[in-house]
């Protein structure tokens, strides 16, 4: 069971509290997450700066029943996905998760996350082993945090299918667990964790691209 | 029975990154650790004799425990062993293909691969011979060829991580050669033999 | 001729697809085993998964920080202020 971290638990007392500079940190910690999960719900700029409104509003008047069974972040993201497909169902569109219990988009789990050309045929001494492999990145983790690095990873991150991207995006850069990506997505482990790979891998990709150059 | 692990330099697991204490009790779900049989297997820089404890179970690759304790570290498994046995696989792979030779009526070139001597007399007689390989024989070659490639490189390395990995690399392709002539059977010989090798160069029970 | 598939093995083309799995600890441990076993003789999958990990470590940092438009921020604090009266 996720429980709200320690000083999430200091700002929701605050808030319980009544008081105005806990909300504002809370709007501001949060702001920049809820809108890229509503943007990558499928809503436009402007759109998802009003869902982030909604799901402040509904956090406010949620408040007194949250039983803090779930970190406040995945309660926030959970209400967040309720006003996202509210209002999509309004527009008449569809979000895209709304078909994931039903296979969701082709593409999701077609094809290889290496382009197979980069393995070795039949006809090689080794079938399936690497013909062109990886080139070691040197000092990965110094490399990746360059100001340039971050902008690829993000602009990588928005170009990938949708449901990758979402799941990419609440596991890794949001830190959400695997339980709570699947309770708020309302996907399946497995399901959950072939989008994860894809997108980390199609990451991966255009990483190697910018790091080989 | 006996059980042995390979670490990383320091006792350091190879996939968990934890760090061993010898003589130390460890406990967690499942802890790895090999039979001799498994030893060609999981090559690293370090071998340790360990007991393991609790209910252990005996897997195709490995043993299984939920306790385990580094007892000694075999000493005698060092660069130099492991660079005689990554020559010794070599020459292994070359012995597995030099049958595919001979049934292609290059008894000469057989005979070399059967031979045990010169490493690069199997890279080069493979480079000659290429163009005029059937195409079935050119793959138990060329996987014997790169053994004897990678079994030079290892030999002339003086770094420890790139020695152990040759060593292991250089058994699976024996391995893999012998599969590729005889399958199943000659694979799990290959590797039986290759595990014996071990035991007796590193004076185990 | 003697076939490839005879024996199990986890080789790169597959390791790639299983990558995250392995990670997650999602593996049945057979699989897992195999996979290990791969590990050790083959430095360009280890390399593939040292760069998937330092993807996934790299993505925190990758969020921009948005900072709150002022017409949102008013509109919120207008209505937490009406809130926090009717409560």
């Amino acid at each position: 069971m996720v429980q709200t971290t320690t000083a999430e638990n200091t700002l929701l007392t605050a808030l319980r509290n009544g008081d105005e500079a806990a909300f504002v940190e809370l709007v501001e910690r949060y702001h920049g997450p809820l809108r890229r999960l509503a943007r990558s719900l499928g809503a436009t700029d402007s759109v998802a700066e009003e869902i982030v409104q909604e799901t402040w509003l509904g956090a406010l008047r949620g408040l007194d029943g949250f039983e803090e069974r779930s970190s406040l972040k995945t309660w926030l993201f959970r209400i967040l996905t309720y006003q996202a497909r509210d209002r999509a169902a309004r527009e008449k569109r569809s979000v895209p998760f709304s078909s994931l219990a039903r296979g969701g988009e082709a593409g999701d789990d077609a094809g290889s996350v290496v382009d197979p050309d980069r393995f070795q045929g039949e006809d090689g001494c080794w079938p399936e082993h690497w013909a062109t492999p990886p080139r070691p990145w040197s000092q990965p983790h110094v490399r990746l945090a360059a100001m340039e690095a971050r902008e690829q990873i993000r602009n990588a991150l928005t170009t990938l299918p949708p449901r990758q991207q979402l799941v990419v995006a609440l596991r890794d850069a949001d830190g959400l667990t695997s339980a709570e990506v699947c309770d708020i997505l309302e996907i399946s482990e497995a399901n959950q964790r072939v989008l994860l790979h894809r997108g980390r891998a199609a990451i991966r990709n255009v990483l190697e691209e910018y790091i080989d150059g | 029975m006996n059980a042995y692990k390979f670490l990383r330099p320091g006792a350091v697991g190879p996939f968990s990154g934890v760090r061993w204490l010898p003589g130390e009790w460890v406990e967690a779900e499942a802890l790895s650790a090999c039979e001799r049989r498994h030893l060609p297997l999981w090559i690293w820089e370090e071998l340790w004799e360990v007991e393991l404890g609790g209910v252990v179970v005996s897997r195709a690759h490995k043993l299984r425990a939920p306790r385990a304790r580094l007892g000694r570290q075999i000493e005698a498994w060092t660069p130099t062993s492991a660079k005689a046995f990554a020559r010794a696989c070599a020459w292994r792979a070359a012995l597995h293909a030099s049958g595919s030779l001979r049934d292609a009526g290059f008894g000469d070139a057989a005979e070399t691969f059967a031979g045990g001597g010169d490493l690069q007399a199997v890279r080069r007689l493979t480079s000659e011979l290429w163009d005029e390989l059937p195409h079935a024989v050119r793959r138990p070659i060329g996987m014997a060829s790169d053994g004897a490639s990678d079994a030079l490189d290892t030999i002339a390395s003086d770094d420890p991580y790139e020695v152990v990995r040759g060593a292991a690399v250089v058994a699976y392709t024996a391995a893999m050669t012998a599969q590729h002539i005889g399958g199943s059977d000659a694979h799990d010989a290959e590797r039986a033999h290759q595990a014996d090798w071990l035991a007796a160069e590193l004076g185990l029970v | 001729m003697a076939d490839k598939h005879q024996h199990d093995e986890v080789v790169c083309q597959g390791f790639v697809e299983l990558a995250t799995d392995y990670l997650e600890g999602a593996l049945p441990e057979d699989r897992r085993d195999l996979v290990e076993e791969h590990l050790v003789v083959c430095d360009s999958c280890k390399t593939y998964l040292e760069q998937i990990e330092a993807t996934v470590e790299a993505l925190p940092g990758a969020g921009r920080d948005e900072p709150v438009p002022d017409d949102t921020r008013a509109a919120l604090l207008s209505a937490f202020r009406e809130w926090r009266t009717e409560r």
